[in-house]
Formats: C-alpha cells, sequence, structure tokens
C-alpha cells in the first residue's frame, strides 16, 4: 500500500504531540512494508528528505502576511501548497504507472488538502483528529473558531473513516458533530505494539 | 479548446465590474468556437446551473463562515476549488482555467497545480491600487495573495496600458508575461431608444 500523510508537524517542528504520532506511525507503516510519502508544513525547513525510507516533503506557506495572527488564513494558502505537493507526488507515481492508495489527514489542519485531493483524483482519505475546536477554545467560539469547527465538520462528512484517539473523544466528537457519525468513528489509543496494525486495517478497509 | 472561467461575481450576482466583464467576455468566447464554462458564488434566486447563451454557468455554495473578509473569501474559493473538481470529473476536463482577481486566483493556482493546466490571470484592480497604498495586515496580506495568483499564473491579462504598468511595478512581473485586452462594449445593448 502506497499512503500519503498529510500532517502540520514533523520532525524537526514539534508544536504537539501530533510530531510523534506522525513519525511513529510513518515509520511503522514502513516497517509492515508499506510506502510513505509525508506532506508536511514548514516554514522554516523546505524540501525533500528520505528519513530511513520514508519520503518527507516538506513545504512552506506561499504566503507570509497573515491578519490578526489568523491562523483561519494561515491555514487555507498553506493547505493549498500541501496539496500541490501532494499533487506532484500523485502525478510522479502516475508516470511510473503507480499511485496513491490512500491519503491520511491530520487534524483539520490539513482537511481541506484531503478534501480536495480526494475530489481531484479521487482517493479516498481517513481523517485522525487528536482534539476538536470545541475543547481549543473552551466553547467560546469566535468566528475563527466557528470556521474551523465547519472545516471539521467538513473533515469528518467528506472522509472515509474518522480515527479518534480515545473513546472519550469519539463521544465528544458526536456530541459537537453529530450522533450520525456513530459507525464511521474508529477508537485507536495509539500506545503499545499493535495500534499500527489497527491502523492499517482501517487503511485496507477505507481502500475497499 | 474547453475554458473554466472562474469569478467571485456573475450576474444576477453584480458587485463591481468583474460580474459584467466575465459575462461578456464569456458570450464572446463562446460565439468564437470555444467551449465555455463560468465557475461563479451561488446567489439568492439565482439557478445552480444554467445555459446562458452557451455558456455554461455552475454557481457552487458560497456561504463560509470566516474571521474577516479575507477569511471568507479563501474559504469560499475552497468551495470554489472542490466545485471545479466535481466539474472537471463531470466534463473531461479544461484545456485553460482563467481566474479573475485575487477572489478567484486562489482557486485557480491550486487548479493549475491539481489538473496541471495553464493558468491565465485577469487582474482588474490591485489592492495597492483600490486603497491607494499598503496600509495594515489585511491589505498586506491581500497584497501577498495577488503577486503570489501573478506568479503562478502563466499570462497576466489587464484591461489597459495603465494597468499593465501599474501590475507590473506592483508585483515586479516581466513584461513578457503580460497582455492588455481592452474591454469590450456590447453596441447592440444600447439600441434603444431615448431623448
Amino acid at each position: 500500500m502506497r499512503i500519503l500523510l498529510l500532517s502540520w508537524e514533523y520532525p524537526p517542528k514539534r508544536l504537539g504531540n501530533v510530531a510523534d504520532h506522525v513519525s511513529t506511525l510513518a515509520h511503522e507503516l514502513l516497517r509492515r512494508g508499506n510506502e510513505v510519502e509525508l506532506v508536511v508544513l514548514d516554514d522554516l525547513k523546505q524540501g525533500f528528505e528520505d528519513v530511513s525510507g520514508v519520503h518527507v516533503h516538506r513545504v512552506a506557506n506561499p504566503i507570509r502576511t497573515h491578519p490578526m495572527a489568523s491562523i483561519l488564513s494561515y491555514d487555507v494558502t498553506a493547505s493549498l501548497q500541501m496539496e500541490t505537493e501532494s499533487s506532484n507526488i500523485i502525478y510522479f507515481y502516475k508516470r511510473l504507472g503507480k499511485r496513491i492508495d490512500l491519503v491520511q489527514a491530520h487534524e483539520w489542519l490539513t482537511a481541506y488538502s484531503a478534501i480536495v485531493l480526494k475530489h481531484a483524483f479521487h482517493i479516498p482519505f481517513v481523517m485522525t483528529f487528536h482534539s476538536i475546536e470545541g475543547h481549543r477554545c473552551h466553547d467560546n467560539f469566535n468566528t475563527a473558531s466557528l470556521a474551523i469547527k465547519e472545516i471539521e465538520d467538513m473533515g469528518i462528512w467528506e472522509s472515509n473513516t474518522v480515527i479518534s484517539n480515545t473513546d472519550w473523544l469519539k463521544r465528544e466528537i458526536l456530541r459537537y458533530y453529530g450522533e450520525g457519525h456513530n459507525e464511521k468513528i474508529r477508537v485507536i489509543w495509539p500506545i503499545g505494539p499493535n495500534w499500527v496494525d489497527e491502523v492499517i486495517s482501517v487503511y485496507n478497509r477505507a481502500i475497499a | 479548446m474547453r475554458v473554466l472561467h472562474l469569478s467571485w461575481e456573475f450576474p444576477p450576482r453584480i458587485i463591481g465590474g468583474i460580474a459584467s466583464h466575465v459575462f461578456d467576455l464569456s458570450r464572446a468566447l463562446f460565439r468564437r468556437g470555444l467551449e465555455v464554462n463560468v465557475m461563479t458564488c451561488s446567489f439568492p434566486g439565482a439557478k445552480r446551473f444554467e445555459n446562458i447563451d452557451g455558456v455554461n454557468v455552475d454557481r457552487f455554495e458560497a456561504y463560509a463562515t470566516g474571521d474577516s473578509f479575507l477569511g471568507w473569501a479563501l474559504r469560499m474559493q475552497k468551495n470554489m476549488e472542490i466545485s471545479s473538481c466535481d466539474l472537471m470529473s463531470g466534463t473531461g476536463g479544461f484545456d485553460i482555467i482563467h481566474a479573475h482577481d485575487w477572489l478567484s486566483g486562489v482557486a485557480g493556482v491550486g487548479l493549475k497545480h491539481l489538473y496541471r493546466k495553464p493558468l491565465i490571470t485577469t487582474m482588474h484592480s490591485t489592492e495597492f491600487g483600490r486603497r491607494t497604498g499598503i496600509h495594515n495586515d489585511f491589505q498586506a496580506s491581500i497584497h501577498e495573495i495577488e503577486g503570489w495568483i501573478t506568479f503562478e499564473s502563466w499570462r497576466v491579462i489587464t484591461c489597459s496600458y495603465y494597468m499593465r504598468s501599474h501590475v507590473a511595478w506592483c508585483f515586479r512581473l516581466p513584461e513578457s508575461k503580460m497582455c492588455v485586452v481592452p474591454n469590450g462594449v456590447d453596441v447592440s445593448k444600447f439600441s434603444f431608444s431615448f431623448d
């Protein structure tokens, strides 16, 4: 299986726990015989790197100025650059007669890229939530938080499967985004020896 | 040749001059034998799809919450991009993507890379020109986005020689990348009696 991972964090860029999560996931997927392309947003380090077999593509936001330090406008222009790099990878494999089987997005920050890639290339995507906007803004939704909530909602609707790290987060996703998503959300606690196997079983079902 | 026009305004949604520009340009292109689609914002009372004098007009859902006009405009263009992807899948694709100003140019840049087709952008105005300078972060961001779009475009069209010199200066564009195509006037629209 050839998987395209989309993330806003990958070492050396660390903002939270997603960097180590994605890093572990990428290398464990590789160890189990998969090919891993990883597109990550990193304004301070750009370009291609082969990290022990994982193909890491670091891209920077094409737009540097964002008013009110707006994470929303930052995200939309950044995700466009991640899409561009992803489509370059897809065309690269197409020329070799190969394809990307699945896209995995981490957090709302990469949701737009995954949604666009799905509509343009018909590649299914799996979405992992590590947290949700309602918690991050403590239910004090300003217009930016409302927009982010809408993007999370879009990601849930458009994805093939949603992975939640804990059963508690799954219940919270259902509370914020509707009980109707119950069947779509898989809980995978990302610790221990077998969690990557569980992720692969989700991938296999998404591709089938 | 198949052309996809991207525009944030198209009749009956008229905000500035781009609506009438794209309306007349798209019909004129059709009369010259091109296949023309327009992807534009939804508008109350307007049809989701219609054919106007040969031009296929698609209206996508333009509603999106944003933290500012900029936030909305970028999210709106994400919807524009996604709907254009669906249109590409449904129609078999386009040879040219033609965007108008930064309010559809961002979607144009995305589609250029996704489908590897030439992007042409018409710059009707600039943030610098609209506000006589760049005075705050909102404008700086829009100014930077406009520069990025003109960088990504294969050709930049302006509607006057004045705008060509302004756009070339504003974004440091080479003159070889720019063309001037003046707005046409459909005189038949004025064939009514008046005093």
